[in-house]
Parts: C-alpha cells; sequence; structure tokens
C-alpha cells in the first residue's frame, strides 16, 4: 500500500485512527502494530511471514544478548551478535542480491547454473538497517533492551516509515515508544506535513516524471543534446519529490501518532558541494552508514590510507544498498570518489570560488550521477552521458527537445521553486507573523494540496475502454 | 538589550500561539473534510457503468483466500475504491484542468492539439511486420496476374494537420514511412497515393476531432483518385449529404478524457446512380439493406453507424449490371470509403484481416474478382500483424478448386 493512494487517505488511515485514539494508552502500540502488520501485508501478503520472523528473530536476540551480558559471557554475547548480524544481512542478500550474484556467477563461469530470481519484500532494506541499528546498539551497551514484544515490533514495522523510511535508529525512538505526548497541534502539524509531501509526491513528482519518461523513451540517436539535459534534469527533480515527499508523509503520519523522526532531506539542491549534498540528501541513511559502517571501521581517525578505504566501503555499500546492479555500485563509488577529492584536492580550491560556481559544479555532478543511477545498465548510461555531451547526439537543439523544455516550463520553474528554503520560510514568516486574514489564506493553500492531489489519485484508474479500435 | 530581547521572545511566543491555532484548526477542517469524503463514498451507492470511460467499472471483489495470498484482493480492492470514488467523473475534469494549467500538451498518448483537435501520437512501426505483408501483398498480386490489385494507404490526421499539432511535438515523417512501404510492394500492386489531395484539403473537417478516423468528407475527396487510379467510369458528380450525428465524441475524446469537442458525422448517397444493394455480414449470417447502421447512433462510438464496425467479411451485392467485382482488403477507414464505391461494383467483398481465417483465393475464384484493393490507414498498417497471414497459402498442394468447394460446404453448413 503507498499513502498516496485513494485507498490509503480514504479506508486506511481513517480507519486506524479512529481505531488509535479510540483504545486507551495502553492498547495503542498493539493497534499501531497490528494496523502496521495489515499495511504489510496488504502489498507482500506472503513477504509479511518473513517480517514477523524478523520481528521475533531479533527481539529474541536482543533479549540474549543482554542476558549474555549481564552474566559476564562476553564470547557467548559476541557469538550470538555476530550470528544475529548474519541473519539479517544473509536474509536481505538473498532476497535483494541473489539473483544479481548469480547473475555475475554465471558470467564468469564457462557454463551456466540456473536459478530463479525472487521479488524483492517491500522495505526489506529499510526494516533490516533499522533491526540492526538495535542489535548493534543493544550490543554496544548503547540502549537498553527491548523486553516488550509489542513495542519492539512496533518499531520495526510502523507503517509510516516502513517501506521508504526515513530509517529510523532504535535509539531515537526508544522512549517515545513508551511515552509519547500528543497534542491537537501536533496531530495538525503531522497532516501539513503529509499534505506537503502528497503535493511533492502527486503533484510535481508525477507530472514532471512524465518528462522524463518520454524523454527516456527516445531511440538511440533520436536525442538531442538539450533533450538529454531537459530528461536529466526532469529526473532529478522526480526523484527528489518524489522520495522526500514519501518521507514527509511519513514524517507527518508518525506526527499524528505522536512520534518525531527524523527528517530525511534538507534542501539538496541547494548544496554548494558534494559533501555538503550528501549531508542533505537522504539523511537517515547517510546517518546509519556513518554510525553503523564508517566509524566502526575506524572513520577518518586511523590515517589517510584507512580513512580511504573506508569512505570507499561506505560508498560501495551506499551504491549496492540501493539495487542489485552495476550501476548503482557505480554511483555509489562515483560520490566516493568525488567527496575523496573534495576533502584532500579540493579544500582549498573550493574555498576560493564564488557561490554561484559552486552550485553549479554541485549540481552538475548531481546530474551525471542520477543518469548513473536511472539508466538501466552502464552501457545505456555511458551512451545517455555521451549525448549530454553531443557525442551521438541528434543536435544541439531539436524539435522534441524544445517540445518538452515549452511543455514542461512551467512545471520545472514550479519545481524549483519548491526546491528552496527560501519559499517555505517566507510561505511561514507570511502565515505566523500578522493578521489573521492569512493564516485563512495558509489553510486554502493545503486545502487546494489536498483536492488537487485526490484529483490525480482518483484519476490513477482512469482507463477508458476503446474498443473497435480501428 | 533586555527590551529587545523580551520583545524578540513575545514575538516568537505570538507566533507559536497563531501556529498552535492554525494547526489546531487544520484538524477540524481536515477532519470534516476527510469525514463528508469518507460518508459520501460510504452512502454512494456503486456504479456499474461508466459512460465517460466506456467501461465496466470495478466492483466490490469477493473475499477468498486464493485472492488474498496472491494479493489481488487487495488490487481488486484499490480498484474499486478507486473506481466507485464520489463524483469520479468531476476529479477527473478536475485533473484535466491541472493538466491543462501545468501546459501539458498531450493525455494518454493523444496530442491535445490546437482548434479543439485530438490526434493520436503515432506508433513506432513495426519494419519485419511490414516487409512480410508487403511481400504477401505482392506474392498475392503476382499469383492473381490477370487482376488489378491496388494499395491506398491513408496517411493519419497527425501528418495532414501537421499545423494543428502542438507546437514542436515530435511526431513521425509519415511520408518517409509511406515512401518506404511503397519500395516494398513490387511491380503487380498499383499505388494510389492520396497523400496530396488530403494535404490539398486539410484546412477542411477531413479528419475527426474527437476521433482517430477520417470523415466522409476526407474519404470522398481520396475516392476522386481512387476512382481515376482504379478506372472506375461515369463517377457521381452530385451526392446528397446527410447529416447523422451531431455531437459524435470519439475515441480521442475517451482516451484523453478531453470532451471539449464534438463532430459531425454524414453520410454520402449518390444522387442519381445510386443502386439497390445487400449486405451480407457473412460470419453473422445477417443480412442487411443498408450499409449504415442508425441503432449504432445510439451508441458511444457513432463511427460504429458504418456496417455496425468491423466485420471479418462483409459482402455487398448490387444491381450494378456490369460484371465488376471488388475484393477489399481493409482497416476501419474503409468503412466510411465504401459508401463511394456502391455504385460501380456487382459485388464488393469486404475482408478484415484481423478476424478473418478463411481461404482468400478461392474467394476470388467464387466471386470472378477483377478487381483488388488494399485499403488501410498508415498507423494500422505499419503495426498489423494479419495480413501475410490471411494472404498466404498455407496448403500449396490444394488446388483453387478443391478450396472453392470447402469454401461452397461451409457456406452451405452455415
Amino acid at each position: 500500500m503507498i499513502f498516496s493512494s485513494v485507498f490509503f487517505i480514504f479506508v486506511f488511515l481513517p480507519i486506524t485512527l479512529l481505531l488509535y485514539f479510540a483504545v486507551p494508552k495502553p492498547g495503542k502500540n498493539v493497534v499501531l502494530l497490528i494496523c502496521s502488520l495489515i499495511f504489510y501485508a496488504w502489498g507482500e501478503p506472503v513477504y509479511i511471514v518473513l517480517m514477523v520472523f524478523s520481528i521475533i528473530y531479533n527481539y529474541i536476540s536482543g533479549i540474549e544478548i543482554d542476558h549474555h551480558r549481564t552474566q559476564g559471557k562476553r564470547g557467548r554475547m559476541r557469538f550470538v551478535f555476530w550470528l544475529t548480524v548474519g541473519v539479517n544481512l544473509g536474509i536481505l542478500m538473498f532476497f535483494k542480491y541473489y539473483g544479481f550474484l548469480m547473475e555475475n556467477v554465471n558470467y564468469i563461469l564457462p557454463f551456466d547454473i540456473p536459478y530463479r530470481e525472487l521479488s524483492l519484500p517491500v522495505g526489506i532494506s529499510f526494516y533490516t538497517f533499522q533491526t540492526l541499528s538495535y542489535i548493534i546498539d543493544v550490543y554496544k551497551d548503547k540502549v537498553s533492551v527491548q523486553k516488550n514484544l509489542i513495542n519492539f515490533g512496533t518499531y520495526i514495522a510502523m507503517f509510516p516509515q516502513l517501506i521508504a523510511g526515513p530509517i529510523v535508529r532504535y535509539a531515537d525512538i526508544e522512549k517515545q515508544l513508551d511515552e509519547r505526548r500528543i497534542t491537537l497541534s501536533g496531530f495538525g502539524n503531522g497532516i501539513a506535513w503529509f499534505l506537503r509531501g502528497l503535493g511533492k509526491k502527486v503533484l510535481l513528482a508525477n507530472n514532471i516524471g512524465m518528462a522524463y519518461d518520454a524523454i527516456a523513451a527516445l531511440p538511440q540517436g533520436e536525442m538531442s543534446v538539450l533533450s538529454a539535459w531537459v530528461g536529466c534534469a526532469a529526473y532529478a527533480f522526480q526523484i527528489y519529490f518524489d522520495f522526500s515527499g514519501y518521507s514527509d508523509m511519513a514524517i507527518g503520519l508518525g506526527k499524528m501518532f505522536g512520534f518525531e523522526f527524523m527528517r530525511n532531506f534538507d534542501y539538496p539542491y541547494i548544496s554548494k558541494s558534494i559533501t555538503e549534498f550528501w549531508r542533505r540528501w537522504h539523511i537517515s541513511l547517510g546517518t546509519w552508514f556513518r554510525e553503523y559502517v564508517y566509524i566502526p571501521l575506524g572513520g577518518n581517525r586511523a590515517g589517510t590510507a584507512k580513512s580511504v578505504r573506508n569512505i570507499f566501503i561506505v560508498w560501495f555499500l551506499t551504491g549496492l544498498w540501493h539495487g542489485a546492479a552495476w550501476n548503482f555500485i557505480f554511483w555509489g563509488l562515483y560520490y566516493g570518489v568525488l567527496l575523496l577529492l573534495e576533502k584532500y584536492v579540493m579544500q582549498g580550491v573550493l574555498e576560493k570560488i564564488p557561490n554561484v560556481v559552486k552550485h553549479i559544479y554541485t549540481m552538475f555532478f548531481v546530474l551525471i550521477g542520477w543518469v548513473l543511477f536511472f539508466s538501466p545498465g552502464m552501457g545505456e548510461a555511458v551512451s545517455y552521458i555521451g549525448t549530454m555531451f553531443g557525442i551521438g547526439a541528434n543536435g544541439l537543439a531539436d524539435s522534441a527537445g524544445i517540445y518538452y523544455l515549452y511543455n514542461y516550463a512551467l512545471l520545472i520553474i514550479l519545481s524549483v521553486i519548491c526546491s528552496v528554503p527560501l519559499t517555505y520560510k517566507k510561505f511561514n514568516r507570511f502565515v505566523f507573523s500578522g493578521s489573521r486574514g492569512r493564516t485563512a489564506i495558509a489553510m486554502g493553500a493545503y486545502l487546494a494540496i489536498f483536492i488537487l492531489s485526490v484529483a490525480y489519485l482518483v484519476n490513477a484508474t482512469y482507463n477508458p475502454f476503446l474498443y473497435f479500435r480501428f | 538589550m533586555a527590551t529587545r530581547d523580551q520583545k524578540n521572545q513575545e514575538r516568537k511566543r505570538g507566533t507559536r500561539r497563531i501556529q498552535g491555532r492554525f494547526y489546531r484548526r487544520m484538524v477540524r477542517v481536515f477532519g470534516i473534510l476527510l469525514a463528508l469524503l469518507v460518508l459520501a463514498n460510504i452512502i454512494k451507492g456503486d456504479q456499474e457503468f461508466s459512460d465517460e470511460e466506456n467501461r465496466m467499472l470495478a466492483r466490490r471483489p469477493k473475499l477468498t483466500w486464493e485472492a488474498l495470498v496472491s494479493g489481488d484482493y487487495m488490487t481488486d480492492f484499490e480498484s474499486y475504491v478507486s473506481d466507485q470514488f464520489f463524483a469520479r467523473n468531476q476529479w477527473i475534469t478536475l485533473k484535466l484542468y491541472e493538466d491543462m494549467l501545468l501546459g501539458k500538451k498531450e493525455s494518454n498518448g493523444v496530442y491535445l492539439g490546437k482548434d479543439g483537435y485530438l490526434m493520436e501520437k503515432p506508433d513506432e512501426p513495426d519494419w519485419d511486420r511490414v516487409s512480410a505483408n508487403m511481400a504477401a501483398v505482392s506474392a498475392f498480386a503476382e499469383r492473381h496476374p490477370d487482376i488489378a490489385t491496388y494499395m491506398c494507404m491513408v496517411p493519419n490526421a497527425f501528418y495532414i494537420f501537421e499545423d494543428k499539432l502542438p507546437a514542436q511535438a515530435p511526431v513521425r515523417d509519415q511520408e518517409a514511412d509511406l515512401q518506404r512501404i511503397r519500395e516494398l510492394k513490387g511491380e503487380s500492386v498499383h499505388d494510389i497515393n492520396v497523400t496530396d489531395v488530403l494535404k490539398e484539403h486539410a484546412d477542411e473537417v477531413i479528419y475527426y476531432k474527437t476521433d482517430h478516423h477520417w470523415t466522409s468528407l476526407g474519404a470522398y475527396y481520396a475516392f476522386g483518385v481512387v476512382a481515376g487510379a482504379m478506372g472506375i467510369e461515369n463517377v457521381a458528380s452530385d451526392y446528397s449529404i446527410h447529416t447523422v450525428a451531431s455531437d459524435f465524441q470519439g475515441t480521442l475524446a475517451s482516451k484523453s478524457g478531453y470532451h471539449g469537442s464534438e463532430d459531425i458525422i454524414e453520410v454520402y448517397e449518390a444522387a442519381d446512380i445510386e443502386p439497390d444493394y445487400i449486405v451480407s455480414y457473412v460470419e453473422e449470417n445477417e443480412k442487411s439493406t443498408s450499409i449504415y447502421n442508425s441503432e449504432c447512433l445510439q451508441e458511444k462510438d457513432k463511427y460504429t453507424v458504418f456496417f455496425g464496425g468491423n466485420h471479418s467479411r462483409i459482402d455487398i451485392g448490387t444491381t450494378q449490371p456490369e460484371r465488376k467485382n471488388l475484393l477489399l482488403f481493409k482497416d476501419s477507414y474503409a468503412n466510411c470509403f465504401v459508401q463511394f464505391l456502391l455504385p460501380y461494383y456487382q459485388n464488393i467483398i469486404m475482408i478484415d484481416a484481423r478476424y478473418f481465417y478463411d481461404n482468400v483465393d478461392s474467394l476470388i475464384q467464387n466471386y470472378g474478382i477483377t478487381d483488388i484493393l488494399f485499403l488501410y490507414n498508415v498507423n494500422t498498417f505499419v503495426t498489423d500483424n494479419s495480413l501475410a497471414d490471411v494472404l498466404t497459402v498455407e496448403e500449396p498442394a490444394e488446388g483453387p478448386n478443391g478450396s472453392a468447394a470447402t469454401e461452397e460446404e461451409t457456406d452451405a453448413a452455415n
């Protein structure tokens, strides 16, 4: 089930909210857990078994690790810990990377080993990282063990962040599982977050995504330099509004239930360096890798050589996390290289150049990065990037390129406006500091987002039947 | 200093107060709105059929274990909620306005052209199939050297009405596609080029605004060229034109969702030389004394007024005394074209290769065919995958007489 659907907004969410606020406090987590499991099973009726297993297994492991520690049996504790990490990663590897692995093994071997590619359980990359954050922190004695299965299950399965993050670390949410304050204005703030996210996803991402789809479908050799850049920019906006919109909806839903999640995006496209970009893009993933991979490996404190190695490990894994394909790995390593260059080579240079140039420099490499990301394979990525620089392109600008630029001009402008913090800052200052009428305008704006988005959602099944086509 | 801090703090407190009030009101406003919409959806009865979309709407799915495990129940249920949503058509209209506001120039594979014209985005030609079809056409014509074989490929609206497309819309150069088809046709097939005459009349309504077909007027202009090429003599100069529908909204209106324009459907009757005729729908085993089906004017797709749509085989026998018999391989563009051919042939056999599985060579024998015409619109032809099968002789051992016999037998059995 996805948030941006008629079913979620008009059936699932109202029922869940009614139940949640109807039951007394001790029952709230039970309601949330059951509804979350239904939410997951709605899209993955079979893999729900896998998730329930994961919850129970990690719950028991956490208790065991803690038990061995209190008994002073460090060896056993370490054994259970590594076993649990292995099982979690093993499940992730099996479902996410098995097909990819076999494909590459078969490529190397002179004969083919038959294999069946598995469908990926939705959200497995996210909830596996959440369970790992718990297990690692329990092992390191940074958080106390969760003895309540309902609370633990709620943490793993909580539907707002289940499918696409943010990746909530157990430490951040530990207290809220027991004790959280739900206020009317907090709930309203959650609605506002949800609506902004909904608008980003439905009005901006889906619409500008059509420009990308149309351009990506152009046959090789019929794409001009202009088309290639418009397509790439459209994709950059699509993925940003899609992903950050989804995160905003998650944060908003969390607030409705009294949870505070970390923000996952912080206007990444205003960054003045690649380093800054990754502090603003998918923050929860970056934080996770820093906390649980980079720092345990020694971070940057173990000398330059090790620090370079650590950065490459982290970015190899970041790429791989995004998908089981070589272009994702290259995409990760590409950023690893850029970050190292910024850290060791360009530091002095970047400080001196004007801000405008820094913005252009950053967006240039981010856009090239998205080509690696969206291309179905490395060959396609290379030829698309070639087209962007005129190699194999159908001229500098052709009618298709002008057509798409012209038709999506308004959406591109809207997307730029909605990508910068100034818009939101101005909006907030306008609304909340002054006369009463201004809040009415803001309410009208939120209502408009809602109504305009619902129109697209209802339209999702618009499916005219044309008999006697010809 | 202290006073400024105090002022700042006061302002912050004020802002927070306004924020709190705003968010609390937000809960009430959206709580009521959501409750109303949910209530409206509960109260509202389910609708079975959507006129707008011309399809059955999704109904509440049955809960079974299999459907639950496979996930079909969930997807069906989501379609059900969406399909039966309160005021669905109004939401769809709103979405179209939003699209227009955002400056979109296409919807669901349809260009939103100028002057209310909707034009289908052309399909990517499948040249392997086109080659196979053209090879079959060519071989077919060579197999029947004493029968004149003609080919008329009708270009589509997006090409003829180029200036009505959205500015800079990237479309195929259909003339190049036509050229490529012509190169494949072989010596024995005569090409009839109607592109020029249609281009000449591009300022008239020769294609429907809301449908992917040409109008009777377009067919009329093309007929002038076809008649010349096929040596039809004594061509009618005067027609009585009847408007049979003035509120036609065709497939492109449904497909795109844009219902802004309406079309007129006209039928042409040759004034002095219209013969009597009888139309046989062979597979359906039905007969009619008119090529028009007025019942279809009550339906959504009013273009089906011509022959009631596409049929595998239609025989038209006329009182025309001269022994001229036409075998016509066609798509739906021909449906409104045949009205112009009626006065000049004793028999017209219309074959729609997409639905026809019998032997065509035997038809030629049985009916003493004197002319063969392939009439297609380019967009259908370049993706057609049925013509070659119909034209190819499957059992070369069997003589034409033998298959004629089976043909007669099946006719008798029917």
